[in-house]
This record gives structure tokens, C-alpha cells and sequence, in this order.
């Protein structure tokens, strides 16, 4: 320390702020920015740990903060100033230990500035980060279909009005068919199952009995059960490429809603996912929070897993028995270690993300620049149910662990599990009875 | 089907041995859709293109008569269509060497039906009823010799002159017709029975069907319901009735009545179909117990799977879609050998031709 002693005397008091200030908000950015700056304050250092599970960073706040300093400063120097000018005969010491005492104070303040600078850059950081997390052109684009389609207002399409939706999501290296079959077994008379396959075209059915009755779109119309709107809608997805990042996933699915009519305030989906379409799930919850009521997986690897690690480290050239690594889809993730190239393209997919990612990584980003998008995800109820093959470890292809998303911490409401049979259970819990049981408790709630 | 690109004609053995009650043949595999016509067929085209919505009232090798369905409580008046064999025919002719079977087989279902669609009056054919709907759930019936007005609510307490009640003509000859009437809200079906001459209506609540069955009470309409055995007339989906009993016979829950209501496929309701031997038996036999069997095939789905080169860890779904004499329709998918799933297909047994049954192998997406 190298300021004047009545200097410091302040000092000792900012830095006790400084520090509680950066505790208290908990954010990594904005304690970056507080360490960058202080040195030329030249007081102490800033050195707490951060381990708020939120943070609350409110950068005008803080900004007061440090004006609240900058005009202690300027009165301390007013204060010296006039203690200066009450001696009558200054000597040289006099002149030089204010003239030493201002320009601390002088330098002081000129950090404080910087420091306040440094605190708006961090709060247009946050804004960046929540573009930047949703990809630059993906938030464009999205923004470009908000304005068209209105999604403030009801977005008109062939189902609106329909206010119950489940949406079934489908995992790597497979369609939505045996969704199809558990959605039927697991729906009431008279509700409607939307089959979209993944050419894009689409079968319609209404519940009769145990068996679905399929229409035409003009047929199904006319008949009471569409016009009631009272029933719900499945809605059985086949994503446009089968080993598509959930990104991609979530992106083309609210298209597909929208033209539905099944983007509005009225409408709530409950969405089910197996597997990987238990990320996908997630990915369309965390993009539109206040649509979804529920997220219901199983079998879905939350973590990162070894397929995914050995899958996409396998290149085409070599090639790896039943599985697509390979397959491209026009995604490119903006985090670079989620990617892989093939043919020259770079892209990212089913295997980048599970090879790269944990799910928890994506929340914990997501909590820190979109707390209130984090808080919604916390307001929907989210099962992560997880197969086994009767010790409870694993369901062939990923644990329990994984399946339960125990890194998501109290972001699941239940972790429920089943012993599903089949040698490698993970190929049969889609059609678990349980689990079945479990989609139309759900679906009633 | 996935992974596996058109390799022409190929022939498996011994993975269908159909059996007959006193021969064996050998089914031949086909890869791709019936390359020509034939009755089995056009029928099954019949009732995929217009039999899942609408009522097939009567059929022949000349023409198909039905009863366009009423979806909505709003409907009021039974309307009714016909087309042609020819015109059916040439409508699914595209199925027949497309190189997308399941794009055309989709693609006919959600066309404009217009082509098939030939609206009939009543007074064209003797037999049919000019049935409307009015306020309060009153029917008013015109039929070849005589008119009434049918008032719902007092026909059956069940129904009240304000329920949200569709109906649907389901069956009609000569003798009479058989509506089937169902509250649109709460989902309770009811029958109604009527004679040609309208001098005996009645109405009943599907839950009581049975034992008003067993009482004896359908006696008087018994003209009116098809005979799908020696002594077994057709109810209702899944239900037949013992004409000389009045015995009301339900099929196992485990097996497939045929649209036709004539044969049942043992088993053929579970879902994988067991692997190996398939039976199909007469209604008579069904019911009475005995163990004649009509016709037996034998399937392996592990073969089938080698065949289209599926690289598979097994079946997970092995699905009747439709079932009539002599002609099968199945849904098959393989789960993947590690993960996902390794293909799925539709396979068309044509059991027409006893010395040449066939099965046809193509994805028509029918799930």
C-alpha cells in the first residue's frame, strides 16, 4: 500500500464493500472486472469465492455503489483541501504531502470511473451472452418469425384452440414409432395423435377403443372430437434428420407447433422424451419456457456417455457398425468442442453434444445469463424417469445416474425408475408399461 | 425400409410354410407391392382408401355401396356413395410399380376422395333407408314401404332430447338396417334394430346389448344382421351372435377377428406376434371349440430381418393391420443392435392362390 494514510483510511471501508459487493452478486464476469480495475486503486485486493447457486447482478446498483465512493473521495479531497488552506505559512512538506494526498484521491477516482465502465461492459456481457447462447443467427431468425407470426397473440393454425399437448421426442438412430404406440396406449377416447413422419408428412387418427381411427385432415374436421377441442393432442415427432442436434430439434418443432397453432398463451405442452429426445425435450423447454407444463424422460443421458465419446471419434473414412456419426444436419453449435467435420463441413449432432456436453453445463450457463429463463425452468415439472436392468446401475447404453440427471440438481421434481427387460433395456423402455402408465398420468395432470 | 436399397425379386423358403387342412405350400417372398389385381386385394385397397372412415354397407364383385360417416352430432341425414370395382381399381392403380409405395399409399388416402366418392339417392336402391335428424333427437325414416318418426328419447330412457348424438347406418338389406348411435360427449354407444316395413324398432344401450341378445330380443332382426357362419350372424366389432343359441360370442382379447367377421387369427392380437406358427380358423370352429383350422403359415421374423438386411438385436413390434380371408396385412420393426431401431416394414401375406401364396414385403409407413 502506497497511498496517503488518509487515503487508505477510506480505502479500508471501499474494499469492505467492493468484496461484499462481488460476493453478493455472485457473478465470475463482474468479479473479473472488480480485479481487472483494483490494482490501480492500488488498496487490498478483491479475493472472495463465489458459490451463490443465483446470481443478482443489478449493474446500476452497483454503480451507485462506486458513485457513492467516487463522491467520498471528492469530499475527503474538499475536506484536505481546506485543512491545506487553514495553514497559514505552508512549508514544502505541507505542499507536497497535500499536493501527494490529491493526486491519490485524483487516481482513485479516475479507477472508480474505469471500474464503473468496466460494470456497464459486464451487464452488456449478460445481454451478449443470452444472444450468443441461442446462436446469433438462430436468435435472429427466431426473432424474424416472432414478428411474423405474432407469438404474443394466438398463432393461428389448423389446431388452435387446443389447449392440451403432449409432444413425443424420439432418441438417436430412431422415429417416433414406438412413441406412437405407447401415445395410443396411453391416450383417452377421442383424443387426436399427430404422427409426423420424417418426410414432413403427416397422419391424423382419433382414439376409437384401443385402436386409432386415421382421417384425412378435411375428415377429421368434421368430426366432434376436433370441433370440441376439448381432447388432447399427441403429437409424435420424427425429427427432420434422425441424428440431429436438439437444437436443431427444438428450432424445427416450434416451427411445426407455429403452423399448428399450438404456440399461444392458451396452449400447454407436455413434452416426452426417450433418450437423446430427453435432451431435445429440455433444449425446447429451456428456448420456450412459458409454453411447456412438463418435461418427462427416460433413458435420457443428461451426462455426457461413452457412445457419444467413441461414436464421434470415429471418423467416416472408418466408419463404426450401427451407428451414424456422421450424419449432418446443417447445425453448427457455437461452442467448438460440440462440433466435428465430415467432408469438410463442420457441424454438430447427437454424438458432438453427448461427447462434449453435460446438460448441466447448458443450465448452469443458462443461470447465469438468463436467471429469470432459469426460473421458469424451475416452475415446470420435470420427471426424469431412468430403466435399469435390475441392480439399478445402468440400462445398457447409459446409468441411472445419467438418466436420473442427478447433476441438474433440484431442476428434476421426481426421479422415478423401472426395471425394464430386453438385453439391452435401453431398446424397450419406450414401451415400458410403466413408463406408458407414467405418460398418461401426466397427461391428466 | 432402412437400409436396405431395392434388390429386385428375391425368394426365401421355408420362412412361410403355409398348411391347409390336408396339404403344404410353401409361401414365396416378393420384395415391393402386388405387382397385379386381384379380389384380396382390391378389397384391402377398398377398405384402407374408404372403409377405415366411411360404412361399407354391401359389396360385391361389381360395386361397393356405403354409408358416408357422420363425425359430428351436427350431421343430419345419412348420405351414401358408391364406385365401381373398375373404379376402384383404377383408383390405387398408381400402387402398382411406384418406386415410393409409401408416399402413393399415403398419398391416395389423403386425396380428394372424389373419384370414388359417387353419391346414390335413396330411391335408387330399394333398401336403403333416407334416415334424418331433427331437433330433440328425433329421427324421421323413410324406407320402401312405410315412414315414421323415431323419437330417441323415448325409445331409450338413456338418451335425452338434448345429447350431442351422432349416427352412423352401419348395416342395410333388404330386411332392414342397423344404426349405430353414439353420444358425442360422453362417448355411450347405442344400437338401433328396424325392420324394412319400420313395424319393429328398437333401441338399445351397447352395455345392455348382450343380455337383450341372450334374451332373445334381436330374434326379430335377425334377417337383418350378415351371416358369418353356419350359424353365427355379425353384431358388432369383435361380437357375433349364435342365431340358434342367441348366444353372444366375443372374440379372445388375444386374437383378430377378420373385417368380414368370417375367420380369427389365434394370437393375433399380441403385439409381437409370436415367432413360427400362425392359425387362422373359421368362426364356427373358433367358437365351438374345435381346433380345424382354415389355414397355418409359419413366420420368422429373424429371417425376414437377414433378408432385408436389417442388422438387428430383434423384434419389438409385430402388428395384425388388417386381417380378412385370405389376406394379411402386418407391421414389423426391428430394434437397432445397440441402439435405435434397424428398420421397419409391412408385409402383405396373400393367402388367395393356396398352391402359390405369396408375401409381399414393402414399407407402406402403416403403423
Amino acid at each position: 500500500m502506497t497511498r496517503e494514510p488518509a487515503v487508505n483510511e477510506v480505502l479500508i471501508l471501499h474494499l469492505f464493500h467492493a468484496n461484499s459487493v462481488v460476493q453478493r452478486c455472485g457473478s465470475s464476469l463482474l468479479r473479473d472486472a472488480f480485479q481487472k480495475v483494483w490494482p490501480d486503486v492500488d488498496f487490498g485486493n478483491i479475493a472472495v469465492s463465489l458459490n451463490n447457486e443465483k446470481i443478482i447482478f443489478d449493474a446500476a446498483e452497483v454503480n451507485d455503489v462506486i458513485t457513492g465512493w467516487i463522491k467520498g473521495m471528492e469530499t475527503l479531497k474538499d475536506k484536505e483541501f481546506v485543512k491545506f488552506k487553514e495553514i497559514d505559512l505552508p512549508s514544502i512538506e505541507d505542499i507536497s504531502q497535500y499536493r501527494s494526498i490529491a493526486f491519490d484521491i485524483d487516481d482513485v477516482i479516475d479507477a472508480y470511473h474505469r471500474l464503473k465502465n468496466e460494470v456497464d461492459l459486464v451487464e452488456e456481457k449478460f445481454g451478449n451472452k443470452v444472444r450468443v447462447y441461442r446462436s446469433p443467427l438462430r436468435q435472429a431468425l427466431n426473432d424474424i418469425a416472432l414478428l411474423y407470426n405474432d407469438m404474443k397473440d394466438k398463432t393461428e393454425g389448423d389446431f388452435s384452440d387446443f389447449e392440451n399437448v403432449s409432444v413425443y421426442m424420439h432418441g438417436i438412430e430412431s422415429d417416433g414409432e414406438k412413441f406412437f404406440d405407447s401415445a395410443l396406449e396411453a391416450a383417452d377416447e377421442g383424443d387426436i395423435i399427430i404422427r409426423e413422419n420424417r418426410d414432413g408428412e403427416k397422419e391424423h387418427f382419433i382414439v376409437e377403443g384401443d385402436e386409432p381411427k386415421k382421417y384425412t385432415v378435411k375428415n377429421l374436421k368434421e368430426e366432434d372430437e376436433f370441433k370440441n377441442k376439448d381432447n388432447r393432442i399427441h403429437y409424435v415427432y420424427d425429427s427432420e434428420d434422425e441424428n440431429e442436434h436438439r437444437q436443431e430439434t427444438s428450432d424445427d418443432l416450434t416451427e411445426k407447433l407455429m403452423e399448428m397453432g399450438l404456440v399461444n398463451d392458451a396452449t400447454q405442452i407436455d413434452l416426452f422424451g426417450h433418450s437423446y429426445g430427453g435432451r431435445r425435450s429440455f433444449q425446447f423447454a429451456m428456448d420456450h419456457p412459458d409454453h411447456v407444463q412438463s418435461v418427462t424422460s427416460i433413458g435420457a443421458p443428461y451426462d455426457t456417455n461413452i457412445l457419444g465419446t467413441v461414436a464421434n471419434a470415429i471418423s467416416e473414412a472408418i466408419g463404426i457398425p450401427f451407428v451414424s456419426p456422421e450424419e449432418y444436419s446443417g447445425y453448427q453449435d457455437f461452442n467448438t468442442e460440440n462440433r466435428r467435420t465430415d467432408d469438410g463441413i463442420i457441424h454438430s449432432n447427437v454424438y458432438t453434444d453427448m461427447s462434449s456436453e453435460k446438460m448441466a453445463d447448458d443450465i448452469n450457463y443458462l443461470k447465469a445469463t438468463s436467471p429469470e429463463v432459469y426460473q421458469k425452468l424451475q416452475d415446470i415439472d420435470i420427471m426424469a424417469a431412468a430403466g435399469h436392468a435390475g441392480l439399478e446401475l445402468y440400462d445398457g447404453l447409459v446409468s441411472v445416474g445419467s438418466q436420473h440427471g442427478e447433476k441438474l440438481g433440484d431442476l428434476i421434481d421426481e426421479r422415478l425408475s423401472y426395471q425394464v427387460g430386453g438385453f439391452i433395456g435401453h431398446l424397450s423402455e419406450t414401451r415400458d408399461e410403466e413408463f406408458v402408465e407414467l405418460i398418461s398420468e401426466v397427461n391428466q395432470t | 425400409m432402412r437400409n436396405n436399397p431395392l434388390i429386385g425379386v428375391f425368394i426365401l423358403s421355408l420362412t412361410f410354410l403355409l398348411v391347409s387342412c390336408d396339404e403344404h405350400s410353401k409361401l414365396t417372398y416378393k420384395e415391393g407391392f402386388p405387382a397385379e389385381y386381384s379380389p384380396a386385394l382390391t378389397d384391402f385397397m377398398g377398405y384402407h382408401f374408404v372403409g377405415m372412415n366411411d360404412n361399407l354397407l354391401s359389396s360385391s364383385r361389381d360395386h361397393y355401396i356405403y354409408a358416408e360417416r357422420n363425425g359430428s352430432f351436427e350431421d343430419k341425414k345419412v348420405s351414401y356413395f358408391q364406385y365401381t370395382t373398375e373404379q376402384l381399381k383404377q383408383y390405387y392403380k398408381p400402387m402398382f410399380n411406384s418406386d415410393q409405395p409409401q408416399e402413393t399409399f399415403d398419398k391416395l388416402f389423403q386425396k380428394e376422395d372424389k373419384e370414388l366418392h359417387h353419391t346414390i339417392e335413396t330411391a335408387e336402391q330399394g333398401h336403403l333407408p333416407d334416415i334424418k335428424k331433427e331437433t330433440g333427437n328425433r329421427l324421421t325414416i323413410e324406407t320402401a314401404s312405410s315412414k315414421k318418426e323415431v323419437s330417441l328419447a323415448s325409445e331409450t330412457k338413456q338418451i335425452s332430447k338434448d345429447d350431442e348424438i351422432r349416427f352412423n347406418l352401419v348395416s342395410s338389406n333388404s330386411e332392414g338396417f342397423v344404426l349405430h348411435l353414439q353420444n358425442s360427449e360422453t362417448k355411450v354407444d347405442y344400437y338401433l334394430f328396424a325392420l324394412q316395413d319400420l313395424s319393429d324398432i328398437a333401441v338399445y344401450e351397447d352395455s345392455d346389448l348382450d343380455e337383450s341378445g341372450e334374451a332373445g330380443e334381436l330374434e326379430p332382426f335377425y334377417p337383418i344382421l350378415d351371416d358369418v357362419g353356419d350359424n353365427y350372424k355379425k353384431l358388432k366389432p369383435g361380437q357375433v351372435i349364435n342365431a340358434d343359441t342367441n348366444q353372444v360370442q366375443k372374440v379372445a382379447k388375444t386374437d383378430v377377428m377378420s373385417e368380414d367377421f368370417k375367420y380369427i387369427y389365434v394370437d393375433g392380437n399380441e403385439d409381437p406376434l409370436k415367432d413360427g406358427k400362425q392359425r387362422i380358423l373359421r368362426v364356427d370352429d373358433y367358437f365351438t371349440g374345435n381346433d380345424k383350422t382354415e389355414a397355418v403359415f409359419k413366420i420368422s421374423f429373424k429371417k425376414i430381418a437377414k433378408e432385408l438386411d436389417f442388422r438387428t438385436s430383434g423384434i419389438n413390434k409385430a402388428k395384425v393391420k388388417y386381417f380378412n380371408k385370405d389376406y394379411i396385412v402386418l407391421r414389423l420393426s426391428y430394434d437397432g443392435k445397440i441402439v435405435g431401431k434397424a428398420g421397419a416394414v409391412n408385409v402383405i401375406a396373400d393367402l388367395q392362390d393356396k398352391e402359390n401364396p405369396t408375401a409381399y414385403i414393402v414399407d407402406l409407413g402403416w403403423e
